[in-house]
């Protein structure tokens, strides 16, 4: 990195880290949303089957007492569990962050061409970061989202093919 | 007469909390991964010159 492009490199980074996080938090959400239905789909499982099966396995009458018993708490604990205010925050991010990528990335022609000064491109990345911290902080609020290592490898890779296919680097 | 040994004198409280020596990183406040390697930049023109 020379002195003369430092900050085009820099714009470069964060647009980078950018569509890293929006494919991060998309990922997240999808994971959220799996979750969700698999719990769903236990708690009707169980709802149904147990007293069918408590008839017929008469013998395990103790283990269908636990799936019942697991599935009322599941149930009753369901609405309180933290993935699920995560999810809907998610959701919100993800649309503003898009919208933020999609807008940045686009004067990501004017920094390549020199048609800003190293001045302005700094300005513009300043721009992109505060305004992903704000949207972040408007709808995690206290809320703290975990680091998953997986999805963080996956949200690189998946930026690494994007980048590939439009700018070939 | 015994003597009595002075107190010293309160310390000034600074006006503001003191910052931490290590900045945090962005991700981490945000709650989002930090990322470490970012492909190379693809070739650019000079930025151009301030006026």
């Amino acid at each position: 990195m020379t002195d003369a492009n430092q900050h085009q490199e820099r714009y470069w980074k964060e647009l980078f880290e950018l569509r890293v996080h929006v494919i991060y938090l998309d990922l997240y959400m999808q994971q959220s949303e799996v979750r969700d239905k698999a719990i769903n789909i236990f708690l009707a499982v169980t709802s149904s089957s147990s007293i069918c099966g408590w008839a017929i396995w008469n013998k395990y009458s103790f283990i269908w007492a636990v799936i019942i018993a697991v599935s009322q708490l599941i149930n009753a604990a369901k609405q309180f569990l933290p993935y699920r205010t995560r999810w809907k925050a998610i959701s919100s991010i993800v649309k503003d962050l898009e919208t933020l990528l999609n807008c940045y990335e686009k004067k990501w022609y004017d920094v390549a061409e020199g048609n800003l000064t190293s001045e302005e491109i700094n300005t513009l990345q300043f721009e992109v970061r505060s305004q992903k911290t704000k949207a972040v902080q408007k709808h995690l609020g206290i809320n703290s989202l975990p680091i998953k290592r997986k999805l963080s490898c996956k949200a690189k890779q998946l930026a690494g093919v994007y980048i590939n296919n439009f700018y070939g680097a | 007469m015994s003597e009595q040994k002075e107190t010293p004198p309160p310390k000034p409280q600074p006006s503001q909390p003191p910052k931490p020596s290590i900045p945090l990183e962005e991700g981490r406040k945000t709650g989002l991964p930090p990322v470490d390697k970012t492909p190379s930049m693809p070739p650019v023109k000079p930025p151009k010159e301030k006026q």
